[in-house]
């Protein structure tokens, strides 16, 4: 006996049809709903909140029978939400239930939907032991699912934060990139959600491994007539050390970064990545120039030696990577890696935004 | 009740202590060598087996691999778990190491070369052999560990359970032989006549099925998987020796592949002709009954070469089933011993008995 | 101890040196003990550190309480903190054994936000080594499955076939377990020369060889005793778990995203998903050995099916994603694989929910394992097919 999966599927309803038989089923406890990205969610109220999802399980014309999840969503200042997901085998199509939670952030409550459907038990103890959402009616959300049985706090809050070298500096040397120029460590203080290692360090050791690592044979022109970017930074606030100034080509990536202060704002992000583009397109075009001439010479000396090569040709346009790869081997994929990289220049983050 | 008279075994001296001595020394000597070597084998053909190679460092092509681990278990702390039973611990792979050594002493192995000869040999061979059961339960109760238990209590099931069809499908060999002794039963061996025509033959042929159960119930005497319930290691870690480290440990190591040498010796014996190389087929060399007693050094010689041989492949049987079956579960195989075994090696003997009065 | 039935609710803790709680049932004048029985965290049949804890009559199985957490990495927390290049590293690895699964998770919600056109090369290829990774896992199983049961050598086998798929999966992507191959809009890198050929070569060995394993475990008497008949799960209670993979199509129901819900390019191909009968463990482990066989099948169709093209498409300097959210689900070896994925217009999601298949699989434990015994517990246990990273995240 096979279970009759898609066996309705021409039957479907609509979303907009399921919003009408909701509301028509619930009335004021259907708050609004959203059909995009390929998802169909119904917001609820509260106190619907269980009378929607049996709506959903019983209806005959709905028959949403398997339970996919249940998880909680951080709405910053205004609460949380909780969001369950629904699918039906006999239509093939999901239903994404979400609730705001009363309470606000002190103390959320929900209703529990174990009585509906069993696969809602443990989803439910996850999303208390991960934001402190209470469950109404849940026969025992201790002990803690994933934490630790002693664990304080709830993770997944984003004023939780991930304390990666907060609760403890690292005790061991530190790396060039987090010591400022008298070599105290560099301390960030992150907004919310914002991890406090990671993504900083990154671009800092994006900008010292350029350093470290100039694009020499490229850089000829393009080097003299660009400006050395979002200027002059203080000597003080300059996180590189060492020669930072003579290559003023190679423009730092966070200049404005003093020891203790918070990000760039958007507007000065905007502004340096607005020049970034504008370099590295110029340094970009530059190296297509060459990298044709380079083809143009190699094709020349091969027709004169009388073999054949199989990459002789134009100049590889850009968004093309693959076709001339598929013929050539390993080799060629490594020598023709660079010369793509340097093609695309400021392509899928391979110069300038190195880590970020 | 000895036929035709047999040559007696060459450790009998002339000297008491001097004959207790050598027998002392044989005995030993062949419950190390050949349990090792036989441990050698499962190694290399469980690891062909797998499509992988096996021990190759201690020794050339890993020979030495066991002697290795007997070192390495020889230096080992000996850890006792602090709720366990002391004594009993202790005590408990004593007791299942020194009947498996016991059962050396009843074996002919070739011709002339038995330690003793005894007039109840197959009684007392597999009446040993249900002695080592206490050790188990012995090992699994002390080790005040709830695996263990589970373990020491399997066993325990499994032993008791699987030592009537032994016992069967011997009884059945000793109602054709006619006698309960290890070298009479090899005798009978050889000079049994089929129906009263010339045709000798070994008992595996007209006793296949007893052969069978005694085979099968051979390997559940011994823990050997597809019948290692009480091992289980997927289950219960190491059942019964989950606690015991060090010599204990290899003691109860021991005691299982002795246990194998043991067993398929007296399979030899029994079903395979002991030390003939084929039915009706003599012994260069030697001039007794059945020619294959009375024999001069070339003759025992071949014949300990042949019974080592037959041995070995029986062993190798057993390794074989190993590694191709799963496990079976405690239920089923009680099942298939009391439901299955049990009334096949009845009618086992039943058909013997009607083919012993009618032939 | 008193008339009443009492019942205390034994909720053990993770402290070592606890006190082993004894449920005392008043049963009449006769007070019993049930015995409690630990299995793991460290135990050779579960894999990976999962405890489920036995509450024993005998041989019998009265109750059984999974604990879980012993592996939680907080996965989701981090991917806050990640941007989508990063969290292809990161969402490798809590199925490691379907690594490639995991990422391609994640990159179609993220396209899907983004309305991303992805080539189609790239969409073969993904197939293409998504299909491979899942005969890598499954493999794995059979592997693990037998030798719990006892029998020791189909593990040699399964891991002789994955050292070969690895090898060529490494030549693709550079990684043998995480293979981090898969960007926002394609592939990271084209396939190599060679690539089409060894990929076909091999699916046909593989194909060969599992010939081996139908005749040493699946046609096994002893493996029928141990297996048919143990472990049921009825398709109701399946569904109202969430539990999906093979275990649900054991259970009778044919649901595979990559049928019902086609991503990529599989609607337009022949995929094949083989189901069982009764829901028990011989069933589950049956549609997995089918399972291999009919992605073995998929290769082929995909090596007729690939074209020639661009592998990846040019990507804005940092990858932002609009405001707004999605849910998409794959099929992932082990099951259905949900990303459920909030960004706030930044580079770094705002919520990322990973729902993983092993967790709503490990959850129908207790209902599989009540009234078994000992033994079919290990049977139970290496039948539901999970990985503890992938429950814990």
């Amino acid at each position: 006996m096979t279970y009759p999966v898609l066996s309705r599927a021409g039957e479907a309803l609509t979303p907009a049809e399921q919003e009408e038989l909701l509301r028509d089923r619930l009335g004021e406890g259907v708050l609004e709903t959203l059909d995009a990205n390929g998802t169909f969610t119904v917001t609820v109220a509260p106190d619907a909140w269980v009378a929607t999802t049996r709506a959903c399980k019983d209806e005959p014309l709905l028959a949403y029978d398997m339970f996919d999840c249940l998880f909680g969503v951080d709405r910053s200042e205004a609460g949380f939400d909780i969001v369950a997901i629904l699918y039906s085998t006999s239509r093939g199509q999901r239903i994404l239930l979400r609730v705001h939670c009363e309470g606000g952030r002190d103390k959320p409550v929900c209703p529990s939907l174990v009585d509906l459907y069993a696969g809602a038990n443990w989803m439910e103890r996850e999303t208390w032991d991960m934001f402190g959402i209470e469950f109404e009616g849940h026969p025992g959300l201790t002990p803690r699912l994933l934490c630790a049985e002693n664990f304080e706090g709830w993770p997944l809050r984003k004023d939780f934060y991930l304390a990666s070298r907060e609760a403890k500096p690292w005790p061991g040397v530190k790396e060039p990139a987090e010591l400022d120029e008298q070599g105290n460590p560099i301390v960030k203080i992150p907004g919310p959600g914002e991890a406090v290692g990671p993504s900083i360090l990154d671009e800092v050791m994006a900008e010292q491994a350029k350093i470290a690592n100039p694009h020499a044979e490229v850089s000829g022109g393009p080097d003299a007539t660009a400006p050395p970017e979002p200027a002059a930074p203080e000597p003080a606030a300059q996180t590189t050390p060492g020669p930072g100034p003579s290559e003023a080509a190679d423009e730092p990536e966070a200049p404005d970064e003093t020891p203790g202060v918070d990000f760039v704002t958007p507007e000065e992000r905007e502004a340096k990545d607005a020049d970034d583009a504008a370099i590295a397109s110029a340094r970009a075009e530059l190296s297509r120039i060459q990298q044709a001439e380079a083809r143009e010479q190699k094709a020349a000396e091969q027709a004169a030696a009388g073999s054949d090569t199989p990459t002789a040709g134009p100049a590889i346009p850009e968004g093309q990577t693959a076709d001339l790869r598929d013929e050539g081997g390993l080799d060629e994929r490594d020598g023709g890696d660079d010369a793509q990289a340097e093609a695309e220049g400021d392509d899928a983050g391979h110069d300038a935004e190195e880590d970020r | 009740m000895t036929t035709v008279a047999q040559t007696a075994s060459i450790l009998t001296l002339d000297n008491f202590w001097l004959s207790v001595g050598l027998k002392i020394v044989v005995v030993l000597g062949l419950f190390f060598v050949v349990p090792l070597v036989v441990g050698y084998m499962e190694h290399k053909v469980m690891a062909h087996q797998q499509d992988r190679i096996g021990p190759m460092e201690a020794g050339p092509h890993g020979t030495l691999q066991l002697v290795a681990d007997g070192i390495k278990f020889i230096q080992k702390e000996d850890i006792i778990p602090s709720a366990a039973d002391r004594k009993v611990f202790a005590l408990a792979p004593g007791l299942a190491l020194v009947p498996a050594m016991l059962i050396f002493l009843v074996l002919p192995l070739a011709p002339s070369f038995w330690v003793e000869d005894l007039e109840l040999g197959l009684f007392y061979a597999l009446a040993i052999s249900s002695v080592s059961v206490l050790g188990i339960l012995m090992g699994g109760w002390a080790s005040a560990n709830k695996f263990s238990l589970f373990g020491g209590i399997r066993a325990a099931a499994q032993l008791i359970a699987y030592e009537l069809p032994l016992i069967l499908a011997a009884a059945a060999v000793a109602l054709q032989a006619e006698s309960l002794s290890l070298v009479d039963i090899i005798e009978a061996q050889a000079t049994m006549s089929l129906l009263g025509t010339d045709v000798n033959m070994w008992f595996v042929f007209p006793q296949a099925l007893g052969f069978a159960i005694f085979f099968v119930a051979a390997m559940a005497e011994l823990n050997r998987p597809p019948f290692d319930m009480p091992i289980a290691d997927s289950e219960l870690v190491f059942g019964f020796m989950t606690e015991y480290t060090g010599i204990k440990f290899a003691m109860f190591l021991l005691t299982e592949y002795a246990g194998m040498v043991s067993m398929s010796a007296l399979m030899v014996v029994l079903y395979l002709g002991g030390w003939q190389i084929a039915p009706g087929v003599p012994l260069p060399g030697c001039d007794g009954a059945g020619g294959i007693f009375g024999c001069d050094f070339i003759g025992a010689a071949i014949g300990f070469g042949v019974t080592m041989g037959k041995i070995f492949f029986l062993t190798f049987l057993m390794v074989w089933a190993r590694v191709t079956y799963p496990r079976l579960r405690e239920d089923q195989l009680q099942k298939m011993s009391w439901l299955v075994f049990v009334p096949l090696a009845l009618l086992n003997i039943a058909v013997v008995a009607v083919g012993k009065v009618f032939a | 101890m008193g008339d009443l039935d009492t019942r205390e609710q034994v909720h053990p803790g993770t402290a070592p040196g606890e006190d082993l709680v004894l449920e005392i049932r008043g049963d009449g004048d006769f007070d019993t003990a049930d015995m409690t029985l630990s299995i793991g965290p460290a135990h050779p049949a579960t894999h990976g550190v999962l405890r489920v804890i036995l509450e024993m009559d005998g041989e019998k199985i009265r109750d059984a309480h999974p604990v879980i957490g012993y592996m939680h990495r907080g996965f989701e927390k981090l991917a806050e903190a990640r941007d989508f290049r990063q969290i292809m590293a990161l969402t490798n690895r809590h199925d490691w054994l379907s690594g490639f699964s995991n990422e391609l998770g994640v990159a179609l919600a993220a396209e899907r936000l983004m309305e991303f056109e992805v080539p189609d090369r790239a969409q073969w290829i993904r197939m293409l080594l998504a299909e491979w990774n899942r005969v890598l896992n499954h493999l794995m199983f059979v592997g693990s499955y037998a030798i719990e049961l006892g029998a020791i050598t189909p593990m040699f086998y399964a891991f002789r076939e994955r050292e070969d798929i690895q090898f060529l999966l490494e030549s693709a992507t550079g990684g043998r377990l995480h293979f981090t191959y898969n960007q926002v809009g394609g592939v990271k890198i084209d396939l190599p020369k060679g690539f089409m050929k060894e990929s076909t070569d091999l699916s046909a060995m593989v194909r060969k060889r599992l010939q081996d394993y139908v005749d040493l475990v699946l046609g096994n008497e002893i493996f029928h005793a141990r297996t048919k008949g143990i472990g049921p799960l009825p398709p109701e209670v399946a569904l109202a778990y969430g539990v999906t993979g093979p275990t649900l199509q054991a259970a009778g129901v044919p649901e595979d995203s990559r049928v019902t819900e086609p991503y990529l390019k599989y609607g337009e191909i022949d995929v094949r998903v083989p189901t069982g009968t009764n829901g028990d463990s011989f069933d589950r482990f049956a549609v997995l050995l089918g399972r291999i066989e009919a992605s073995l099948d998929l290769i082929d169709q995909i090596h007729d099916h690939m074209p020639a093209g661009p592998v990846n498409s040019k990507l804005p300097k940092i990858v932002k994603a609009p405001e707004g959210y999605t849910y998409i689900r794959t099929e992932n070896p082990l099951g259905q694989l949900g990303y459920y994925l909030e960004s706030d217009g930044g580079k770094n999601p705002w919520r990322l929910k990973m729902r993983t298949p092993s967790f709503s699989n490990v959850q129908v434990l207790p209902y599989l394992l009540r009234g078994a015994l000992v033994p079919d517990a290990v049977a139970i246990l290496g039948s539901v097919f999970f990985v503890v990273g992938d429950v814990d995240r």
